[in-house]
């Protein structure tokens, strides 16, 4: 028995592991992960053999000489000349004793962390906990400068934590502290677009103003990157098609409420008579309902088609528009195709994104080589490779896969300014002078290539044509100019590394959606994976192309029984077909009232049946009224006005903008929106309650008026 | 040369004045649309008789159930034995003393009185007569009717039964005039000897006069007449006729309502069955079986951004913890409650990538 529970255990076990590893991805680290890894499992291996608990980490025990001691004469017992921790402990220690050993100790540290960018990152954690803020300042800088001599142009790993430093700071009640790593995160991201987001949120809404500049930043940020551009549609889209399928489950919901017990009327006959109809009605729809295991296309699509035959008029129209929304489907399965293939980090698009963001490092090579390996023919797939190359300083394989890429893309102006700058940075200029050349000659305003250019006939003494390309780049984008020169004298005065003699290529936002954007959004064949088997299997192209077909058939088909078949109960309102009536009233109303010789006692039967319906009907309109504004001016109407639909489609828009907040994700940690996030849902509950407020008094209301009217009626039934 | 023929060429009382003057020995057999009759004669004398709707075994069985509470077993055994042998029922009811031969005497010749006379409101239909050689086996307690003076009788009972009906239908309900109370044990001691006592106790209001027809062991008209006479005597009154069909109304619902219930039973063990094959057949074999590795690679690439924005966001998270303090996070919730991560990111982490695994090392 225990034998057999352990198997099952083991067995479990490995389907988890087997399930977990299929459906997880590679994943590829980012810059500096591992790096940081590995220097923080040294601190914590020299810490352990100093005897320094990670409790003790915050170096409290310093405050007192007991502490201090101990800690000396651990020190003391080894040394550890090339280890940094070992610096900053003693420079920790001596700080009490002598500031000059300790500056001495600590730029020793810094000195040996200097060469691992890992290392100096965790070496800046180490003085920010032992309050030493300005050698933490240091250590970041120092950073930077390796950041940028690596020619990379963001760094997740450090920005997303130096913006949880400010978190911790504007929790601590150090606003200044806060607003400097903010800064310092920002300098390590291309696009400080959530540094940007998370400043204006945080002093939200004290500070009003903030916000409206954070705002005006983004969309400055929006306006010049095609990354940020593509990412605000995607989640625009997000938001477009939860709109939609809002507004098909509203229409269906409120025709369904309504012509349903017609369209369900001929499987009601399958039950057995003697069973009233409400059940029968209840079974039938259960049934219904457990269809939807099929997936939510197939069901919209059988429940308007069940609801067609029974729906006139407007509401036909807008049946047909939810109809008309499903069979677009493939369409929305091949917008989100377009989507995944241009963000996604693991396509070709998102390698290519990373290349040029991020220095060189082991995993990002190895990724761009798995792309290389299934991507033959894809210019951005060898752009990258080249990029990297570069930025190894593998000027060979550089020169290869440049090559390819220019074979396949020999215009486009990425490809053209990588080739400018490999050979730029192999020393033959006048090949370089003539990429960059004809990059300009094509792509005239391209800022990167004029500078680019001007920095290489600066460096051949063609210093009047040099200043003349860097003035016209400092014009075209002056910010992007201006601070990389800043940088680069900051940093490096007038000896700039090699990668930082020229800058990174990138697509604008306009050639990026003209050039780029069409070619690397899929195809239907991708999207027939990502449709998988959301109509039984059909292909998406497939449903898309029989679809309107169908549509037309549906629109121009008439009726096979001009007579109508169902007559609705004079009493109940329930539909009832020629089987089932008798007379002008069901079999339920027949039983209930056909039996009643008394004559006051069959009126208050009758008078209860009706009061019953008009009950309902007073519950349903206002419960929709109440969770669906807009749906009750549909709701047993005829007709309907405009502002009508303007009301559903406004509660449709809320309802999206639920679905698409509760499910939107970001590569950033949510806690920098969450309280944009927690007022925008508030904003939309606060519209929610008033409506279900608004529908609850009106019901009430409602209520009491019928109520009155069947007393008053009662009233004279007996005078 | 058989005695056969249709009945409106020659009325009943003709083919018994003919069988009796006879003194013929056999079986009239009679039929019509939808009743079938008999009567035994032994020379030209009635001794037996039945119907499709009454018989003498029905009317001891249902004698033998009301007032000696004879447990339901017992009567099906008795039938299954003496199903085709009255003779033989009578002996066996007398031998284990169910009832006595006084009893057994009054429920047969008043049975074979009552189902006889019935036969003569038959006015369509064929009769045949089968002369036999014996017909002992339908003799009980050597009980002989004139076939004139039922034919009087029948004659007589004709126009009491128009009178009966037009005074009361099988719908109506009694109500009794007065409180009696009624001694159950002076009921059953002899319910034969007195029969108006025995329907007295039966009438409280809620019974129609047809309830009390199938309740009761002698014949419809012996119940009819047993009415009238209570009414005569101020002892019942009839209920508004009104009042009479809600009543009945009433009775035909509680009596449908347990077949009702069997049908509701039935209807929602059949809608449960449809919808878990329906069950079975969407998401067992259509999406486990058929389509498994289509929605398996859709959902791989449908969450491919969110899976790689979640892996970025937890291994940098993974790296903040460690930074902060000292060892990595032993579980992925430790990220939550060090607020590097929210719940939030923590859910779409393991709703999209982690898939029950909750260590960080682990899912490294």
């Amino acid at each position: 028995m225990v034998k057999s529970k352990h198997t099952i255990c083991l067995l479990l076990l490995y389907g988890i592991v087997v399930l977990s590893t299929h459906v997880s991805a590679a994943y590829t680290h980012l810059l500096w992960e591992r790096s940081i890894s590995t220097a923080l499992n040294n601190r914590d291996d020299f810490y352990q053999t100093v005897g320094i608990t990670h409790e003790e980490a915050t170096f409290n025990m310093l405050w007192t000489s007991k502490g201090r001691l101990a800690l000396q004469e651990q020190l003391e017992l080894n040394i550890y000349p090339d280890i940094p921790w070992y610096h900053f402990l003693l420079g920790i220690v001596n700080c009490q004793i002598s500031i000059n050993v300790a500056v001495k100790n600590f730029n020793t540290a810094i000195r040996c962390a200097e060469s691992d960018p890992g290392s100096m990152w965790v070496l800046f954690n180490e003085f920010r906990q032992a309050k030493q803020e300005d050698w933490a300042d240091k250590c970041l800088r120092n950073l930077e400068r390796e950041f940028i001599s690596s020619s990379a142009l963001s760094a997740p790993v450090i920005s997303q934590q130096l913006l949880a430093i400010a978190k911790q700071e504007h929790q601590r009640g150090n606003p200044e502290n806060a607003e400097k790593y903010i800064a310092w995160s920002s300098r390590f991201e291309r696009y400080p677009f959530w540094q940007t987001v998370y400043k204006g949120v945080y002093s939200f809404p004290q500070k009003t103003t903030d916000l409206i500049q954070a705002v005006i930043k983004c969309i400055a940020m929006i306006k010049n990157s095609w990354l940020l551009q593509l990412t605000l549609f995607n989640y625009i889209y997000h938001w477009f098609r939860f709109i939609c399928i809002a507004f098909i489950c509203m229409v269906l919901l409120t025709l369904s409420l309504e012509t349903m017990p017609v369209a369900l009327h001929p499987v009601l006959e399958f039950f057995p008579a003697g069973i009233t109809s409400r059940l029968r009605y209840l079974l039938s729809i259960a049934l219904l309902l457990s269809l939807s295991v099929f997936g939510f296309i197939p069901f919209t699509l059988l429940v308007s088609l069940l609801l067609w035959r029974h729906v006139k008029g407007q509401k036909r129209i807008l049946l047909l528009i939810s109809l008309v929304l499903i069979t677009l489907s493939p369409m929305d399965a091949r917008i989100q195709e377009m989507f995944r293939m241009t963000l996604s980090p693991d396509q070709s698009l998102g390698i290519f994104r990373r290349a040029i963001s991020e220095g060189w490092h082991i995993d990002i090579e190895k990724r761009v080589q798995e792309n290389l390996k299934t991507n033959h023919d894809d210019y951005l797939a060898y752009t990258s490779a080249a990029i990297l190359g570069l930025k190894k300083n593998d000027m060979q394989s550089a020169t290869s896969y440049i090559k390819k890429a220019e074979e396949i893309a020999p215009t486009d102006p990425v490809v053209l300014i990588t080739a400018g700058n490999i050979y730029f940075s192999a020393g033959n200029e006048q090949r370089a002078q003539s990429y960059y050349t004809k990059c300009i000659e094509h792509f005239p305003t391209d800022a990167t290539a004029l500078f680019n250019s001007g920095q290489l006939n600066l460096n051949l003494l063609n210093t009047a044509e040099g200043t003349q390309q860097l003035a016209k780049a400092a014009e075209l984008q002056p910010e992007m100019v201006n601070t990389f020169i800043e940088k680069n004298a900051d940093f490096f005065s007038d000896n700039w590394p090699r990668l930082r003699q020229f800058q990174q290529p990138d697509y604008s936002a306009s050639y990026f959606w003209k050039k780029v954007f069409p070619a690397y959004t899929g195809s239907w064949e991708s999207t027939g994976v990502l449709w998988g088997a959301t109509l039984f299997g059909i292909p998406p192209l497939v449903f898309l192309c029989i679809a309107p077909v169908l549509l037309l058939i549906l629109l121009t088909a008439k009726k096979v029984h001009p007579v109508e078949k169902i007559f609705f109960c004079k009493l109940c309102g329930n539909p009832m077909c020629r089987k089932c009536r008798v007379g002008l009233l069901c079999t339920d109303c027949i039983q209930a009232t056909d039996e009643v010789r008394n004559e006051t006692l069959n009126k208050h039967v009758t008078r209860q049946i009706l009061r019953h319906k008009e009950f309902i009907r007073l519950l349903t309109s206002n419960i929709l009224r109440g969770l669906f504004p807009g749906t009750e001016k549909i709701y047993k109407r005829t007709s309907f006005k405009v502002s009508g639909i303007l009301l559903l489609v406004s509660t449709c828009m809320i309802f999206g903008s639920y679905g698409s907040l509760l499910t939107v994700t970001f590569s950033y940690p949510f806690w920098i929106i969450q309280k944009l996030f927690i007022a925008l849902i508030c904003c939309l509950l606060v519209y929610n309650i008033t409506v279900v407020t608004r529908a609850i008094i009106n019901l009430i209301k409602e209520l009491k008026s019928v109520g009155e009217i069947h007393g008053s009626q009662r009233q004279s039934s007996r005078l | 040369m058989a005695l056969s023929g249709s009945l409106q060429d020659f009325d009943i009382s003709y083919i018994f004045q003919i069988i009796s003057q006879e003194g013929k020995t056999g079986r009239l057999i009679l039929s019509t649309a939808d009743e079938n009759g008999y009567i035994v004669f032994k020379q030209g004398r009635i001794i037996s008789a039945g119907t499709n709707k009454e018989n003498i075994q029905s009317m001891l069985y249902k004698y033998l159930q009301t007032t000696h509470r004879c447990p339901p077993s017992e009567i099906k055994e008795l039938r299954a034995l003496y199903h085709n042998n009255l003779r033989y029922l009578c002996h066996e009811l007398l031998e284990r003393k169910y009832i006595t031969t006084e009893e057994l005497s009054i429920i047969t010749e008043t049975g074979i009185e009552d189902i006889a006379c019935s036969i003569f409101f038959w006015k369509q239909g064929n009769y045949r007569f089968d002369t036999l050689p014996n017909v002992d086996i339908y003799l009980i307690n050597n009980y002989f009717l004139s076939a004139d003076a039922l034919t009087m009788e029948a004659a007589r009972r004709i126009d009491e039964w128009e009178r009966m009906k037009s005074c009361f239908t099988k719908d109506t309900v009694f109500i009794p005039t007065k409180a009696f109370t009624i001694d159950p044990e002076q009921i059953n001691r002899n319910p034969i000897a007195d029969f108006s006592l025995f329907l007295l106790s039966r009438i409280d209001g809620t019974s129609s006069t047809e309830l009390l027809c199938q309740e009761s062991f002698f014949s419809e008209y012996q119940v009819y007449q047993t009415i009238c006479g209570l009414m005569e005597e101020n002892k019942i009154t009839p209920l508004p006729e009104k009042i009479s069909s809600s009543i009945n109304a009433a009775l035909r619902r509680t009596e449908s309502s347990d077949m009702i219930i069997s049908k509701v039973l039935l209807a929602s063990i059949v809608t449960a069955t449809t919808i878990a094959i329906i069950y079975l057949l969407g998401n067992i074999i259509i999406n486990g079986i058929l389509f498994s590795h289509r929605i398996s690679e859709s959902h791989r690439v449908k969450h491919e951004i969110v899976r790689a924005q979640s892996n970025q966001k937890i291994a940098i998270a993974t790296l903040q913890y460690q930074t902060n303090r000292g060892t990595p996070p032993r579980l992925f919730s430790d990220l939550v409650k060090s607020g590097t991560i929210t719940r939030r990111d923590l859910a779409v982490f393991t709703a999209y990538t982690l898939k029950g695994n909750d260590s960080p090392k682990e899912n490294q």
